[in-house]
């Protein structure tokens, strides 16, 4: 009986050591190393980051933007391709284009701005040669943000991108004007191609996590110049001066802004096979088209142009419809006569647009270029012959055309317009150059087209050129939409900041460089 | 962490002072009484009954012999009471004489009160109810396998008050949602802790993916594999200060569940068990079997009016359109997509005829057994499930153990171990055709021609004929479900071993541990679907996902009779709980090389890898007070203080309390004969709890772009600066009565809890650089009634009949967001139709972009003729409703009973996106109005211009010789009247004809003009969910059988709606246990669900 007893307390204390064990075992593992996720990483690196930005830079639209944004709306906006259209053609794709807003303010601009972080945190002896990423950096903002503006005018930018700040962190940021975030990016554009020019070492890593263009430094002066120079003239009409000002210093230095001159100096997004992820996950702008056949017409008022000038691109960029005529497809739902298929209307060539893998995702094209400056000679603002550049842009363009034409593996290639051919239509009457804005003006936008749709909307917008025959339905007169309205997370959670910019909140109020 | 160290250290000094005699001093002792108490059932003795001089407050407690002695009472005539649980009062009168003993002997009657139950409450402790500070709903084990159900959250239905359950359209081995007392945390969890045997095990929230038009499998969740007939009970702890022991995990409420143990005398009973089951699909669409295949617009070719025409052969030809606006189907022959001439006739079942009758059967087995110190039960079942969609069929091995052995006097181990055995094939998968397909689709020609002659899959490029539509339901129902393998294997091991060591009379300690381990592998084989010609196809996935939660408690208990009348309970413990669950996958890109031979090995492209994992932990103390005072008041204590991993260090410690009492009024003060017993309850708790795992981290994602470049990227969801831990506060105040010897009572409910400082993913501007700042914010509020009555009116020898009904209404009012935010989207339909989380308003509320309405309410048509779409959101209905309610009733008489269950809900509505696309596409009956002159449809033509104009006879001429159209309707609204500046003037009459099809592809499209909230019904429902038939038979029948009580039951589940207001499907249907994802269906990710009849036998050896 006592030695049971005592069985009984050494069992007793044993029982209560090991509970005591057991809780006292919870200091073994730190709570601090379970609070910290093991697949992610508490450090980064500059140019793993960079790599990130340039993707959700999103140069070449991927998929959904083309299934919605372009083929839903900017492509019928500025013509470049047309659509059965209803009284909703005005209508923007609002939660569509809420994807851009937020992939623009939470993703390449944030991690464009954490680069800055991370690069304030080394020690000095790197940041000479990560001081690269800090240019390249401003040019990929610039790129993203003039995007952003110009689809809708004032936009949160000052105080914008502070979420991740622990110290003055404003989670309701004010819309800034246009103007002052036009100032604010052609300023970046000018300090990174100085920068760059005058920069003594490169980050080794570049050449692989760039993906745009491979670290050439020399390549990224030019598009940091060009995309300067598109953007100084998209404030031809609102702020010549300034304009002036820009387009001159850049075009009366050339030695130190070179600016894109050829096709082989086009900055463009490659379309490589081998990145399953950009072919898979993302998309291109082949399943984006090939996918919307109601939406992929040939643009009437474009196609008229271009026969009317017998335009060596006609049968690359479009296919005819049954009767093997280039018949494009009116943008007033009145004019679009039924039925609407494609036995009876022309549409964007498959094998150009829907069924070419290949097509290059373009950012900056030397015949942009050749456009930008022949403005400047036609404003009295360069020191060249309009003609010229303009008769330069339109040969670019072309050979531009074809060999995208050419880079899909599906089709045999055709064979470039001869030289005289080109000659000749250059020199016809509806293209030649007459010293009007409007042969350049159309012409550049007959060049963007569906490749560079943003872009054709823009400019379209700031010079008027090509006119556009109005839309009606039933006679009824249907607004033009010549910008976006704010997205509705914008609104509901910005709500205060928002009131000062809600009067201007409508689809048809222009944003400010559009005077004209 | 240091204090966390501590404070088990001080649980035994507690105790100590608990324990230690309070008073040993007792008066000058004149006389003494003394006695034994017995039961007069079995003549046992009672222990721990209380004894009591009336008027003296002398008293004392029985020991284990039944005996007691009550020392220093005056001389005198006294009366003398005996009180015991369970048993009815004692009383007798005896003369005390000083100096001498006097004897008073009692015989106790049993009196089985409900509220002397004795129940499982939080942490295992057993309480009697009549102690519990708040409600207790108990589920046993004859309810739960009446009917026999796959798991046993399904036998849950209408059983608690307060315990919302619905059913995934995936099925029955798919996820269930399952919400106590109404939503509490906007976007966070709502899942009441799951605690097996006291191991809290795994279980979360599943479903198809939110993400539109992504094909995915719901594969369900852990309390899916628990095997009813194991179970012993079920209880589900609702408020938080039931909960409150739990600590964080148990937030949402707890379901307690306790699996059989072993007999408790008489050697070794076997008892089986045997059913099967069939299920049909039920509650279908009411479908329109008039118009096949095709649309007017369609016709621009050749054609004959009906169909196109093949010029070469003249032969018609089906259209290619996946919608029902084509010609009348007359037995017209039509060439099929295969080339073969069918006649073009109604399928009015082709819908059904895609699925297949669903079987289950299910054989289970139990041996238990009691020697002096260990009884044990040992059971096995056989679980076969064969699902109505084409090819899913679930295996199911359950084995249980569970053992209790008496190691010494004082020491006892008790183990269970549940062993699950389970393989799940082809789960019916997101599907979003089984709306979209014509009336004229023939379910066997798809079903004999999903399959090329060379086993490939068919396609449009074998048949350029074949609709995208049909191609789609070959493929994601036929191919899929007939020639893809996809299977879930998983072993899983719940076990807890459980130690019981009484250190002193009153005093004991008690640890347990366990584990719930999981091992699931998922296999992937997708079959080559082209010639290698095409290109490789096909593909192999392999997926592997362990999950482990282990657990362990200790817990010190006293309970001490400090004087007759005035008694505590203590417990002290701690408690710790670490989760983790590891998922590698590895799979084949770009198809197989070599048609199927399933192996990784065998990718066509460098084959893809994941992995990933996540741990966490909680520990805690906690401790529990109750003072009981004559046995019918009691007042309980607890506090628990938390440490977790979730939370930042330095911010992951919190404490909460509790404090309730329950008074037995019906024992303190004499009531009326007819009241049997009489109980009220109050409490208020707290319960506060971390966040995800990983949430507050600030971290970088590391990737890599296709060829080797490395890329970083972190969240767009900022985490938060500090966070807090979420609290949850909540009163609770109840009555519960019996009457006529409890064969009437209720038991009432009424609550209030609020959720503060929720821990969210707060959506901010994105221009701030983020989407969402994961924040502590908002405040939401559930106020609620729970009732459940329950009578057996009639109660003879050879009839009764018994009755319970229960009652539960919740209201929620979200009473803040963060500061300037006005909505949380909880859900989006096609951004048309949202589910949102106001302030001010209540969880679920759906808003849409309703007609847009002239100012007297008419619908506003626009100048094409359709609806006019609002541009501002409305408020159209809310997915939660207003009442739930049950009623289950059984009547028997002699060995035949009958018992059914009903459900009721009432208010809020539901949103049914498979009827928006089912109106588009010319499916529904609803839509025949207007398609020709028979069916109403109005005359007109297509002018030059395309307008339609209408002509006033079907006869009229046209002036250009345009042809007539029959199938023009207008739709009843008013149209805008203009000035020259477009401003409106005033609003006339519409007259404007528009094609029927037209009109339903318009304001039932995607996006633009559809408008959707026509599909937002108000949602009220009476169900007849089950329904058994049961005969015992009579042994007399069974004597040459080896075996005895069997019993065999004819059962129904799910069997008819009585009243039902959402039309063309099963409104009890959700597409993820998601709580913002209940009242509704996605396009298409909705599956019928199934009526089940079938027959059970039970009986033992």
């Amino acid at each position: 009986m006592h030695s049971t007893n005592k069985t009984r307390r050494r069992l007793a204390i044993l029982l209560i050591l090991t509970a005591l064990a057991g809780a006292g075992g919870a200091c073994r593992d730190d709570y601090q190393d379970l609070f910290l996720d093991p697949e992610r990483s508490t450090t980064a690196r500059i140019e793993y980051l960079f790599t990130q930005a340039q993707i959700d830079a999103d140069f070449p639209i991927h998929y959904g933007e083309w299934y919605w944004q372009v083929y839903e709306n900017v492509g019928r906006w500025a013509q470049v391709s047309g659509a059965v259209n209803d009284e909703n053609m005005m209508r923007s794709v609002s939660d569509q284009w809420q994807n851009n807003w937020r992939d623009y303010y939470t993703r390449a601009a944030m991690e464009l701005k954490e680069i800055r972080v991370l690069y304030d945190a080394l020690p000095s002896d790197q940041q000479a040669s990560y001081a690269v990423y800090l240019h390249l950096g401003k040019i990929v903002n610039a790129f993203v943000t003039a995007r952003t503006t110009d689809m809708w005018g004032d936009i949160p930018y000052s105080e914008a991108f502070t979420a991740r700040q622990t110290v003055d962190r404003n989670l309701f940021p004010k819309f800034d004007t246009q103007q002052s975030v036009y100032d604010a990016i052609l300023q970046d554009l000018k300090d990174a191609a100085d920068g760059l020019r005058g920069l003594g070492t490169v980050h080794s890593a570049l050449a692989k996590q760039d993906l745009l263009l491979q670290g050439d430094v020399v390549a990224w002066q030019r598009f940091a110049n060009s995309l300067r120079l598109r953007l100084a003239m998209r404030l031809s009409e609102v702020a010549p001066a300034e304009a002036q000002a820009i387009v001159q210093e850049i075009l009366n230095a050339p030695g130190n802004y070179p600016l894109v001159e050829t096709n082989a100096q086009n900055v463009a997004w490659s379309m490589n096979p081998a990145w399953t992820y950009d072919h898979n996950s993302l998309g291109n702008r082949s399943r984006g088209t090939f996918e919307r056949p109601d939406r992929t017409y040939a643009p009437k008022v474009m196609v008229d142009i271009m026969r009317a000038g017998n335009d060596p691109r006609v049968p690359i960029v479009f296919d005819p419809d049954s009767a093997g005529v280039y018949r494009g497809l009116p943008s007033s739902p009145d004019s679009q006569l039924p039925p609407v298929n494609r036995q009876t209307y022309a549409y964007l060539d498959s094998l150009m647009f829907s069924r070419n893998d290949n097509f290059p995702g373009y950012v900056m094209t030397a015949a942009e270029v050749k456009f930008l400056k022949a403005e400047a000679d036609q404003r009295g603002w360069g020191s060249g012959v309009a003609k010229g550049e303009y008769d330069a842009g339109i040969r670019l363009s072309i050979e531009m055309y074809y060999d995208a034409y050419n880079g899909n593996t599906l089709a045999p290639d055709v064979a470039l317009p001869s030289p005289a051919a080109v000659d000749s239509f250059i020199n016809g009457p509806t293209v030649a150059y007459d010293g009007t804005l409007e042969r350049i003006a159309i012409q550049k936008w007959i060049h963007f087209g569906i490749v560079q749709p943003y872009e054709a909307w823009a400019e379209q917008r700031r010079t008027d050129y090509p006119a556009f025959p109005p839309d009606r339905i039933g006679g009824r007169l249907l607004d033009r939409t010549v910008r976006l309205t704010y997205p509705s997370t914008e609104v509901t959670n910005n709500r205060q900041n928002y009131e000062a910019v809600r009067a201007q909140d409508t689809p048809t109020t222009r944003v400010w460089w559009d005077v004209r | 962490m240091g204090s966390a160290r501590h404070l088990p250290v001080l649980a035994p000094l507690v105790l100590l002072a608990v324990a230690s005699p309070l008073s040993a001093a007792l008066g000058q002792a004149d006389g003494s009484v003394r006695g034994t108490v017995r039961s007069t059932a079995d003549t046992g003795v009672i222990a721990s009954a209380r004894v009591a001089v009336a008027g003296t407050g002398l008293g004392a407690v029985t020991d284990q012999a039944g005996a007691y002695v009550i020392t220093g009472v005056p001389a005198g005539t006294y009366q003398i009471r005996v009180r015991m649980i369970g048993f009815a009062e004692g009383a007798q009168e005896v003369t005390v004489t000083a100096g001498e003993v006097a004897t008073a002997d009692f015989s106790l009657e049993r009196k089985v009160l409900a509220l002397d139950a004795v129940t499982v409450t939080a942490m295992g402790i057993e309480r009697t109810r009549r102690e519990t500070p708040y409600t207790m709903s108990e589920v046993k084990s004859a309810e739960i396998t009446a009917t026999s159900p796959l798991t046993v959250q399904s036998a849950l239905y209408g059983e608690v008050p307060g315990l919302k359950i619905q059913q995934n359209t995936s099925g029955p081995t798919g996820g269930t949602n399952l919400t106590i007392r109404g939503v509490k945390s906007i976007n966070g969890n709502n899942r009441p802790l799951i605690v097996v045997d006291g191991i809290p095990i795994r279980d979360e929230n599943s479903g198809y993916s939110a993400v539109g038009w992504e094909y995915n499998r719901d594969l369900g969740t852990g309390i899916n594999d628990l095997n009813p007939n194991d179970v012993e009970s079920v209880n589900v702890l609702k408020g938080a200060s039931a909960a409150a022991l739990y600590g964080a995990v148990a937030a949402n409420g707890v379901i307690l569940i306790t699996t059989k143990r072993g007999l408790t005398r008489g050697g070794v009973g076997t008892e089986f068990s045997s059913s099967f089951m069939t299920d049909q699909v039920a509650f279908l669409p009411e479908f329109q079997n008039e118009f096949g295949a095709g649309r007017p617009d369609l016709l621009n070719g050749p054609n004959d009016g009906q169909f196109l025409i093949d010029t070469t052969t003249g032969a018609r030809l089906l259209a290619i359109s996946s919608q029902s606006w084509g010609p009348p189907m007359q037995g017209q022959m039509v060439r099929w997509w295969d080339n073969q001439m069918r006649p073009f006739t109604p399928q009015p079942d082709n819908y059904r005829d895609l699925y297949r009758a669903g079987e289950t059967a299910e054989q289970s087995i139990a041996f238990s057994g009691v020697t002096d110190r260990t009884r044990y039960r040992l059971g096995y079942t056989k679980n076969d499930w064969t699902g109505t969609f084409p090819g899913s069929a679930q295996r199911r091995n359950t084995l249980t153990f569970t053992g209790d052995l008496g190691l010494s006097n004082r020491l006892k181990a008790s183990l269970a171990l549940n062993y699950y055995d389970r393989a799940l094939t082809n789960p019916p998968p997101k599907v979003y055709i089984a709306y979209a397909f014509p009336r004229s689709v023939k379910t066997d020609v798809l079903e004999s021609g999903f399959r090329t002659t060379a086993g490939y899959m068919t396609t449009n490029r074998d048949f350029p004929r074949l609709t995208g539509s049909e191609e789609r339901l070959m493929r994601e129902i036929l191919w899929e479900g007939m020639e893809n393998r996809y299977t879930s294997g998983q072993d899983r091991l719940v076990g807890s071993l459980r130690l019981n060591y009484a250190l002193a009379e009153g005093l004991s300690l008690r640890l347990q541990g366990g584990t719930d381990y999981a091992d699931n592998t998922i296999e992937n084989r997708v079959r080559t679907s082209q010639p290698a010609s095409a290109g490789p196809s096909g593909g192999y996935e392999v997926r592997r996902r362990q999950d482990r939660v282990q657990y362990a408690d200790v817990l010190l208990s006293a309970q001490r009779q400090v004087t007759p009348a005035v008694g505590l309970n203590v417990q002290v413990g701690a408690a710790t709980t670490r989760n983790y669950s590891g998922e590698t996958a590895v799979w084949t890109n770009g198809g197989l090389v070599a048609e199927n031979w399933f192996s990784i090995n065998n990718s066509a492209d460098v084959p893809g890898r994941y992995a990933g994992r996540s741990r966490d932990r909680t520990d805690g103390v906690f401790g529990s007070a109750t003072v009981s005072y004559r046995d019918f008041l009691y007042v309980t204590a607890t506090g628990r203080n938390d440490w977790t991993s979730t939370l930042p260090p330095g911010n992951n410690s919190y404490f909460y309390p509790s404090i309730g009492a329950s008074f037995v009024f019906s024992d303190a003060v004499r009531l009326p004969r007819q009241v049997s017993s009489g109980r009220f309850r109050l409490n208020y708790g707290q319960v506060g709890r971390g966040a995800r795992p990983y949430q507050a981290n600030n971290v970088y994602s590391y990737d890599t772009w296709d060829d080797g470049i490395t890329r970083i990227g972190f969240s767009t969801v900022v985490p938060p600066l500090a966070l807090k831990p979420e609290r949850k506060e909540e009163a609770e105040v109840g009555l519960e009565m019996g009457f006529f010897d409890e064969r009437l009572g209720f038991d009432a409910t009424f609550y209030r809890q609020r959720n503060v400082d929720q821990i969210m993913d707060l959506e901010v501007p994105y221009s701030s650089g983020a989407t969402n700042i994961t924040v502590n914010a908002g405040v939401m509020a559930n106020t609620g009634q729970e009732v459940r009555l329950f009578g057996l009116p009639v109660r003879t020898r050879d009839f009764e009949w018994s009755a319970n009904v229960t009652f539960a209404r919740n209201r929620n009012r979200i009473e803040s967001l963060a500061a300037g935010v006005q909505a949380i989207v909880l859900n989006n339909f096609e951004d048309n139709l949202y589910v949102e989380a106001r302030p001010g308003r209540s969880y679920g509320e759906i808003y849409g972009y309703d007609f847009r309405r002239a100012p007297d309410g008419r619908k506003i048509v626009d100048q094409a003729g359709f609806y006019a779409k609002s541009d501002t959101l409305s408020l159209v209905g809310n997915i939660t409703p207003t009442w739930l309610g049950g009623v289950g009733s059984g009547l028997r008489y002699r060995a035949l009973s009958l018992s059914f269950q009903l459900d009721v809900r009432v208010g809020g509505q539901y949103a049914a996106m498979s009827n928006y696309y089912a109106f588009a596409t010319g499916r529904l009956k609803a839509t025949l109005f207007g398609r020709d002159e028979a069916h109403g449809g109005l005359p007109y033509y297509v002018d030059a211009s395309g307008n339609y104009v209408r002509l006033p006879s079907h006869t009229s001429a046209t002036p250009n010789g345009e042809s007539v159209h029959h199938d023009g309707i207008v739709l009843p609204g008013v149209q805008e009247t203009f000035d020259t500046t477009g401003s409106v003037t005033g609003y006339v009459p519409n007259d404007r004809v528009v094609p029927t099809w037209l009109y339903y592809n318009t304001n039932f499209n995607w996006k633009t003009q559809g408008i959707y909230p026509q599909i937002v019904y108000d949602n009220n429902y009476i169900k007849l969910r089950e329904l058994t038939l049961t005969f015992d038979l009579p042994n007399a029948w069974t004597n040459r059988l080896p075996a005895k009580n069997i019993r065999v039951s004819l059962i129904g589940r799910n069997l008819l709606y009585l009243l039902k207001t959402v039309p063309d499907v099963d409104p009890e249907s959700a597409t993820s246990t998601d709580d913002s994802r209940q009242g509704l269906n996605d396009y298409g990710a909705y599956h019928p669900t199934t009526r089940s009849l079938g027959i059970k036998i039970t009986g033992s050896f």
